[in-house]
């Protein structure tokens, strides 16, 4: 077998396939349990799922987000540099990070605690930063944060060839959140319902989304993944399937 | 031979959706019918604390309201029929019919003005009152799990599994805005 020989990609296509068509079945799972789960009032929450929609506020001390220097009340980064692997070059992820501090989210009949640690975020990339070859105004950003999170943007040969997307949510962000309402270990109890519990992930297997869109936009997203993975996955799986048993001579 | 694998493969596929198709639909019956049952056990503490006031507000009631003891026997049997409804769809019929009885008793006392004078009435009707702002979310919270639970129970294909499951439409908690709005009138 040559290296342009495309029968091991048959193979992992065969399992990408069938990979990709159960996982579009979990996919058809979070579609369910979000398009079902009705929406409540915070003041209403109650221990168990539940989902509301408010505006992000601050808990106790602002973050600051390390590219944009921007106060939030959560970031989230993906830094990436450009690595040769063998004749081809791809991406590599060399830091990850979310911040999970708490901070509130405020509907109009109250304000409830998220502990966003562990959500699943569905949420825009506010920035792209990427080293190029003219250094700009973005990019001094981009170095700037770079250091703030102790990566060196160069090294012996010059600048690395890196890229970075930032997420944030500011103090007033519109914000869909689907978790686990839990009690909250208090000597005494508020008198307000919503004082009393927070949100967070649940337990093992339960769905903790946050999101800066609406249920109707994310239910829509979700509903092209699902077809597409459990179309599109027999498709790919049947098709290397075939070349494999053409290949060994069975067709 | 080959081709006797390949068709082997896409059955597998088909048979897979198909079971998987299945389990999803049932498993988010399940779901939803826990969602209504959560959402009613989630109004049924605030109701309780509501039920728990009639006694008194019928019995101050009674001495002022006498010839309107009809009206506060349909409060009293309204309530009876709550407490011993079995499930949520009965408790949810009682407590609508509980509801009417208790605002007619609201708008007939605007005739006595001696029962809006009187500071026990008062009281009853503010805390009344101010339970029914907790009761409003979560009614509104049980409606929405209550329909998104009969459109699925309605919907095909999920109509057929409803029907194996026996699962039956369940009632709203039907409050209309000028019945709200009479159970929050102030005397004072």
């Amino acid at each position: 077998m040559s290296n342009k020989d495309p029968l091991p990609y048959a193979f992992f296509g065969l399992a990408a396939g069938i990979g990709i068509f159960f996982w579009g079945f979990g996919v058809r799972r979070r579609y369910k349990t979000i398009e079902s789960t009705p929406t409540s009032r915070v003041r209403s929450v109650a221990v168990g799922l539940v989902e509301i929609h408010g505006r992000a506020e601050i808990e106790n001390m602002p973050l600051r987000s390390p590219f944009s220097q921007l106060d939030c009340v959560y970031y989230s980064y993906n830094v990436e540099e450009r690595r040769k692997s063998g004749k081809r070059h791809t991406w590599v992820t060399i830091a990850k990070f979310q911040s999970s501090q708490p901070y509130r989210v405020r509907d109009e009949t109250g304000s409830i605690l998220i502990l966003p640690k562990d959500a699943e975020c569905t949420f825009r990339v506010d920035n792209n930063y990427r080293m190029s070859f003219f250094s700009d105004a973005n990019e001094e950003s981009f170095k700037a944060g770079l250091e703030r999170i102790g990566i060196p943007h160069s090294n012996l040969f010059g600048e690395r060839p890196l890229r970075c997307s930032e997420t944030y949510i500011l103090p007033g962000d519109e914000l869909f959140v689907l978790g686990t309402a839990t009690p909250r270990s208090f000597s005494e109890s508020s008198e307000r319902n919503e004082d009393n519990l927070f949100i967070a992930k649940g337990s093992k297997g339960a769905l903790f989304i946050m999101a800066d869109r609406s249920e109707k936009e994310l239910l829509s997203s979700l509903w092209w993944q699902m077809c597409a993975m459990i179309f599109l996955g027999p498709v790919l799986a049947v098709s290397c399937f075939w070349y494999i048993l053409h290949r060994f001579h069975y067709l | 031979m080959g081709v006797a694998l390949v068709a082997l493969l896409v059955v597998f596929f088909i048979a897979a959706g198909l079971i998987g198709w299945a389990v999803g639909i049932y498993n988010n019956l399940v779901a939803v019918r826990n969602n209504v049952d959560k959402a009613w056990s989630n109004i049924d503490v605030i109701l309780k604390q509501r039920h728990d006031e009639l006694p008194k507000l019928i019995e101050t009631c009674k001495g002022y309201m006498k010839h309107e003891q009809s009206l506060l026997e349909n409060v009293t049997r309204a309530r009876a029929s709550y407490m011993s409804a079995p499930d949520v769809a009965s408790k949810t019929a009682a407590e609508n019919a509980l509801n009417s009885s208790l605002r007619s008793v609201f708008a007939v006392a605007e005739n006595y003005p001696d029962l809006k004078a009187n500071q026990n009435f008062l009281d009853l009707q503010n805390r009344i009152s101010a339970i029914e702002e907790s009761i409003a979310d979560r009614r509104e919270f049980f409606n929405e799990a209550t329909t998104i639970y009969n459109t699925k129970i309605q919907s095909f294909p999920d109509m057929f599994f409803a029907g194996m499951l026996q699962l039956q439409a369940r009632p709203l908690l039907e409050i209309p805005k000028e019945q709200t709005e009479d159970v929050k009138i102030s005397f004072s």
